[in-house]
């Protein structure tokens, strides 16, 4: 694919469906002895092919990118605050720290079937952030990171979604911002400062900052359920990001947790199928019931991670009604986002 | 006596007792300094002992470094400090104190006889390192058998004495009491003029690569840990078989380029596995040839001389497979341990999978562990991955400190004979600055007057046990009782170990109290231990070649194990033949010849005027002939240089201003070498220019004449455009200012080399880099230009033309491979423009590129002068017409004609760096002769009767050494006066081979101490 765009120019990309069909999960580039950054050119590649009008295939129907997309060319304001966000957490508008919620509630009614709710990440984390004595600037009118659009070619909305998510963020005044999405993480930490120069705050993803926590002794666990405990390194925090040790010195901290990794960790980890909801197919779930089988082989009695979408991604197997069936049951530990985990432990939710 | 600060001191400190410290030291003692040697580990030989066979000649690692290693342990000039690290250095160029830490073998070295009892008998088996930790060895051990110094240690690691404070069964069973566990570790300080740092390399840790397996899956092992399987003396006798099952692999896959070449492990290439991988298959076929061997490589890299068709020759000859590309992971079989490799076949662009019974893989090699450390105590500057950085690309020997000077791998990757030429540079650097001191710390031994001998043969005979390793095997007491009754044999005696220090003495007060005039030792090998023995002899004023040995270990107990009566009967035979000889044997006295102490330097190119420049400054004079009418060579044509680039131009300038100060240089341009006469210290060249004929007499000769660049007439419509060009032509039109390269230039590589005929089937080394060069320099002048180029495999070995490789790539010069067997096609159009037409096997079309230039890197080849020359000098060409050289591997830079020496590019292709350290390293071997002054000829010559000899010349012609003359003489036979030719040994140059004596059919030659007669009688003794 390289060679022939460098001796035949992106004419010839734009009909490959190759550059669709990557996960852009930089495994290849994990071992790649040159350094290359073949996620980079995919994802260059699609911004040509988006030029010319191509679109990858889009699962769920396309609603996600719909939405999105909204998002952006309208001049609607969202409030990302809803009846799943408890009351009695405290928020402010302004202040030293921002949490960026980011699409978890419109998840929720997306993939409420799927046996997740991931606006629970977002309400542990200000739960967390409050027993910390912290109350945090939830960025109530925050739209889509626009990670997706980003990685699908769509470089249009991306930059009006990002645009208007600098300024949302730099309203609240705050100097850090948490995210609990390894996504947003990345987008907001990498891809904003490429194409809009340094932001006016620092980004910090949720698992660093209580690795932070931790380190200087500020939180406390009453003694909690024994379980055994795996990781799955998501792509974007993991091998894009390069934070790997900061979940599992999170994970590690409670002491009643089993610590184990998969066979396959930190950089050689196995991605959980899908990318941006693009291709999803066959491969896709071979590769998800390849990594799931790691995490069952574990003996674990959770799979941890810090994506919202590879939670989504995983419960999407594990609810199958082959593996799901109570004679065939298999995958039978829970899939559970990191902050939730650690909320649990500390008995806020 | 205490030295002044000031004052240099005439002695240097070897840090590495590889094959590279090694050399070095040899060279500096007969240089004239006296050289401590200090080795980490316990014995000296480093990587180079490990390794079964040597490429390309597939010599035996160990039987060509062992002689080297025993020269070492006895060379009086040479302390030897194994098991020892250097702690701190203080001080400045020509004056270091050093101290040395010295660790406690707990085994008393005088003592120790290193038979072996104590290791036996320890109960504490332990991983053995020499082995890559697949074989055992003890607790007390040695660690392998030909060790210098060759005695046994102790482990105090896994000691049940010094860990739990029982056993000691060591000391119990050793005969010569030389066990000591009171031991301590002590410093020791020196004083050295100069040090050289030779620490070599270890294999990087192959646990970084996970998706290979290695630690996890048993059949996946390290190319150091299968040289021990092939080699005889490894944990399994030399058979190649499975660690997981111990059965012979039927498939063997070599994965290259594991962790080398990897911007996430080691950036640069580690320069020798292609070969050694080569190598491996070749010598695993040996052993099998039903084995399937495979080699997945990135770039075959086989520049070196004679690499090429070695590779060729695994291909062909031996059927090794090579796949061009990696394999990404390998999973394993649980039940048959077998190994399942992912490949993608990168020439025909298709996944494969393969199943195999063992793989190899070929790790990034790093500098030896504690360099790091020891580059610290030293003050020399290191780069990132521990290489040491040299103080300038043209004297890669000179750290960034005075005085201190490296060589070998950690200098940057590199195979043997590179790294002996390196040695002997950094001896010559090291020589240049210690110069005012040399000979001042070397010891010249007193000579014991010769005594009287009676006429009648008075022989002692001594029988040897060694330990058990004789005498467990055959009755060493009824040798000896035998010995007496022989005609001639006034006293035998049976000992434990006749090599001992005190059993020396005895021989010394046998040969003064029984007026013994010939000794006979029976025991093992007189490669290691008869110039011992003779040494002893002349000691005791006797003329050391009335000495005699029987070997009745290797010839006899070794191989007769278990036939105890009849390896007894044997051994009586031989001592009988031996006594026979010795009957007969007469005194020879070496001769000594003068030497010329000047030298002559034939071409004044990079090479020539480095290696003048060398001989001069460590104080000789030198006359420096060239045929052009400047000096420079090929320098003179060429642009700025990769990869400082600096301007060829000041390089060849910075020269010519050392030479122009230098008094001891004479140079001579424009000549023409119309004859060379003479040998060894003792040559007479002839030369002419306009300033007429003159004759120049000098004791030592080094060959500097380079070569040339090859002009491709017939290939790629070279002829036929001025838009076709060679990369020399480039770089001279470039540099004179006098071409417009357009905005598409197309390099095409390998134009006339790598054939698979002919005289130009090698691999010209130089020109990956130089088209890598010329590209980056096109692209930098204007960014909009479209490079393309056409390879079969990027050479670029060492330790930073990696990264110039990946410049290029990321400035986006394209590269595209094409095989040999589809080679492109230049198309002129009727204007003359060139469109180059080649397939891309990664497209997988033809792709078509409209050229503003074709630039065709061609080879160098040999001059043509050197058909000339070589005859003048009676040294040989090999096949592809360069110089030939003593030996590939140990002898680079000698030719085996005594007294002339090689450098640069008139051997093979290579590098500036590369040139200088060959020019530095020749003028190392030519100054030992010259230092010495004088040539001791062998002794064991051959002679010439006269009066027998017909003139034949088949000796001179078998002669490897050209030391016989055919001589013209007129000879009275009664009235008549006839012309006819003699034969004449030049005894300086005679070796003792007897290579001679066999051809001569009239039995007119005959070999001192090897005499007809003599070998004879022992055969008529032997069937008695």
């Amino acid at each position: 694919m390289i060679h022939e765009l460098l001796l035949n120019g992106p004419e010839c990309i734009v009909k490959s469906e190759d550059i669709w069909s990557c996960l852009t999960c930089d495994q290849c580039s994990a071992i790649c002895p040159m350094g290359i950054e073949f996620s980079r050119f995919v994802r260059d590649a699609r911004i040509e092919s988006a030029k010319r009008g191509v679109r990858g295939y889009e699962a769920h129907m396309g609603i996600l990118s719909s939405i999105a997309r909204l998002m952006a060319d309208s001049s609607l304001t969202p409030n990302i605050l809803g009846d799943w966000f408890p009351s009695k957490l405290k928020i402010q508008d302004k202040g030293e720290y921002a949490y960026f919620v980011g699409c978890l509630p419109i998840f929720d009614q997306v993939f409420g079937d799927y046996g997740v709710k991931p606006s629970d990440t977002a309400v542990a984390a200000v739960a967390i952030l409050n027993e910390l004595g912290i109350t945090p600037a939830v960025v109530k009118d925050g739209k889509c990171c626009g990670h997706d659009r980003l990685w699908s070619g769509d470089v249009d909305t991306f930059m009006k979604l990002a645009e208007y998510n600098i300024e949302a963020i730099d309203r609240t005044g705050a100097s850090t911002l948490i995210t609990t999405c390894a996504e947003c993480y990345r987008t907001l930490k990498l891809d904003y400062p490429e194409y809009f120069g340094k932001l006016p705050f620092e980004v910090v993803h949720m698992s660093e900052f209580l690795a932070d926590q931790i380190n200087k002794g500020n939180l406390d666990y009453p003694v909690t359920e024994e379980k055994r405990v795996t990781y799955h390194d998501p792509c974007r925090l993991g091998r894009q990001a390069k934070v790997f040790d900061a979940p599992r010195t999170v994970i590690k901290s409670v002491p009643e947790l089993d610590f184990v990794e998969m066979e396959r960790s930190r950089e050689y980890s196995l991605c959980c199928g899908v990318s941006c909801f693009l291709s999803c197919n066959d491969y896709a779930k071979a590769i998800r019931a390849d990594r799931m089988n790691e995490a069952e082989s574990t003996g674990a009695d959770v799979l941890v991670t810090t994506c919202p979408k590879c939670q989504i991604h995983f419960n999407c197997l594990k609810t199958e009604v082959q593996f799901s069936d109570s004679k065939t049951k298999r995958y039978d530990f829970e899939v559970t986002d990191l902050t939730v985990l650690i909320a649990k432990a500390l008995k806020l939710i | 006596m205490e030295k002044n600060d000031e004052e240099i001191v005439g002695s240097v400190l070897v840090i590495g007792g590889g094959i590279a410290g090694i050399q070095a030291s040899l060279d500096l003692t007969e240089l004239g300094y006296k050289v401590y040697l200090v080795e980490k580990s316990p014995s000296i030989g480093g990587r180079m002992a490990q390794l079964d066979k040597t490429f390309p000649t597939n010599d035996c690692s160990l039987c060509i470094l062992a002689p080297k290693m025993v020269e070492v342990g006895r060379n009086p000039n040479i302390e030897l400090l194994t098991y020892s690290e250097v702690k701190s250095v203080s001080g400045k160029a020509g004056n270091f104190k050093v101290q040395v830490l010295r660790k406690p073998r707990y085994v008393d070295e005088t003592k120790c006889k290193a038979c072996g009892t104590c290791s036996e008998k320890c109960p504490r088996k332990v991983k053995d390192e020499y082995n890559m930790g697949l074989g055992q060895t003890k607790a007390i051990y040695t660690p392998f058998a030909q060790a210098v110094p060759n005695t046994y240690l102790i482990n105090p690691d896994e000691c049940i004495y010094f860990q739990r404070g029982k056993c000691r069964t060591c000391e119990k069973f050793c005969p010569a009491g030389a066990i000591d566990f009171e031991q301590k570790e002590r410093i020791e300080e020196i004083n050295v003029g100069a040090i050289i740092v030779a620490t070599g390399f270890d294999q990087f840790d192959l646990t970084q690569k996970p998706e290979y397996g290695y630690g996890r899956y048993p059949n996946v092992i390290s190319a150091l840990e299968f040289e021990r399987l092939m080699c005889a003396s490894g944990p399994t006798g030399g058979h190649i078989v499975r660690p997981s099952d111990h059965e012979p692999p039927e498939k063997i896959a070599w994965i290259q380029c594991v962790g080398s070449r990897d911007t996430k492990v080691k950036p640069y290439c580690s320069s020798v596995c292609c070969m050694y991988a080569t190598k491996e298959a070749i010598i695993t076929k040996e052993h099998d040839p039903n084995a399937e061997c495979h080699i997945f490589y990135i770039d075959m890299r086989a520049f070196g001389k004679g690499f090429q068709d070695f590779v060729n020759r695994a291909k062909e000859e031996y059927n090794v497979k090579y796949t061009r590309g990696k394999v990404s992971h390998i999973t394993e079989d649980p039940k048959t341990k077998n190994l399942k490799l992912r490949y993608e076949d990168m020439e025909k662009m298709q996944f494969g999978e393969m199943e195999v019974g063992l793989v190899v893989l070929s790790p990034a090699l790093i500098p030896s562990e504690g360099t790091k450390e020891l580059a610290e105590i030293l003050g020399i500057n290191i780069d990132s991955h521990c290489f040491i950085k040299e103080k300038d690309e043209y004297a890669q020997v000179e750290t960034n400190v005075p005085g201190i000077y490296m060589c070998g791998y950690v200098q940057g990757p590199k195979d043997i004979p590179e790294s002996v030429a390196q040695a002997s540079a950094a001896a010559a650097k090291a020589s240049e600055l210690l110069a005012p001191a040399r000979g001042t710390l070397i010891k010249t031994e007193k000579k014991v007057p010769e005594k009287k001998i009676s006429e009648e043969p008075r022989i002692g005979v001594m029988i040897c046990h060694c330990g058990t390793n004789i005498g467990g095997f055959l009755d060493c007491k009824e040798v000896a009782e035998y010995a007496k009754t022989l005609p001639g044999v006034v006293y035998a005696e049976d000992n434990m170990y006749t090599c001992s220090s005190d059993t020396q003495e005895k021989i010394k007060q046998l040969i003064a109290e029984y007026d013994l005039n010939r000794f006979v030792v029976a025991s093992c090998t007189p490669r290691t231990h008869e110039p011992l023995f003779m040494k002893t002899c002349e000691e005791a004023g006797l003329n050391p070649f009335l000495f005699e040995m029987a070997n009745i270990r290797d010839q006899c107990s070794w191989v007769h194990m278990h036939e105890y009566e009849k390896a007894t009967q044997k051994a009586k035979d031989l001592v009988r033949m031996a006594v026979e000889k010795a009957r007969r044997l007469k005194p020879i006295y070496r001769q000594t010849v003068e030497v010329e102490r000047s030298a002559l330097v034939i071409g004044g190119g990079i090479a020539g005027m480095t290696a003048a420049l060398s001989i001069a400054k460590q104080g000789y004079p030198v006359h420096l002939i060239e045929k052009e009418k400047e000096l420079g060579g090929k320098l003179r044509s060429l642009g700025k240089l990769f990869l400082s680039g600096k301007d060829a131009q000041e390089l060849i300038q910075e020269k010519l201003e050392e030479i122009n100060k230098n008094e001891n240089i004479t140079v001579y341009t424009g000549v023409t070498l119309k004859n060379i006469e003479g040998y060894i210290g003792n040559f007479k060249a002839t030369i002419e220019n306009e300033e007429g004929t003159k004759d120049i007499n000098i004791g030592v000769i080094v060959v500097a004449v380079g070569a040339e660049s090859f002009k491709p007439v017939g290939m790629y419509n070279y002829e036929k455009s001025d838009r076709i060009i060679t990369g020399l032509e480039f770089e001279e039109a470039m540099k004179a200012g006098n071409l417009d390269p357009g905005k598409n230039i197309v390099f095409i590589q390998c134009v006339g080399a790598r054939e698979k005929e002919g005289k130009r089937t090698y691999c010209s080394r130089v020109c990956c880099s130089t088209s890598i060069k010329q590209a980056l320099t096109l692209k930098e002048a204007d960014p909009e230009r479209n490079i393309f180029i056409l390879y079969r495999d990027i050479v670029t070995p060492g330790k930073e033309y990696e990264d110039f490789y990946r410049k290029a790539l990321r400035e986006g010069v394209l590269f595209i491979r094409y095989s040999e067997d589809q080679k492109p096609e230049v198309k002129l159009s009727k204007d003359g423009k060139p469109t180059v037409e080649a397939y891309d096997p990664l497209l997988q079309r033809n792709v078509e590129i409209d050229a503003d230039l074709v630039v065709l890197a061609t080879p160098l080849v040999p001059s043509p002068d050197n058909e000339k020359l070589a005859p003048m000098l009676k040294v040989p060409l090999n096949q592809n017409g360069f110089f030939l050289e003593a030996h590939v591997k140990l002898r680079p830079l000698d030719f085996a004609t005594d007294g002339i020496f090689l450098c640069g590019t008139a051997s093979t292709p290579s590098t500036i760096p590369e040139a200088i350290d060959q020019a530095e390293g020749a003028a190392s071997r030519a100054t030992t002769i010259l230092a010495k002054g004088k040539i001791e000829t062998v002794g064991i010559t051959s002679e010439v009767n006269e009066e027998l000899c017909i003139g034949c010349g088949r000796c001179a012609e078998v002669c490897p050494y050209n030391a016989i003359q055919m001589v013209t003489c007129e000879e009275q036979l009664g009235e008549v006066k006839i012309v006819t030719r003699k034969a004449r040994v030049i005894e300086a140059v005679c070796k003792g081979c007897g290579a001679c004596i066999a051809a001569c059919g009239s039995g007119a030659i005959d070999q001192k101490r090897f005499e007809r007669e003599q070998i004879l009688k022992m055969i008529e003794s032997a069937v008695q």
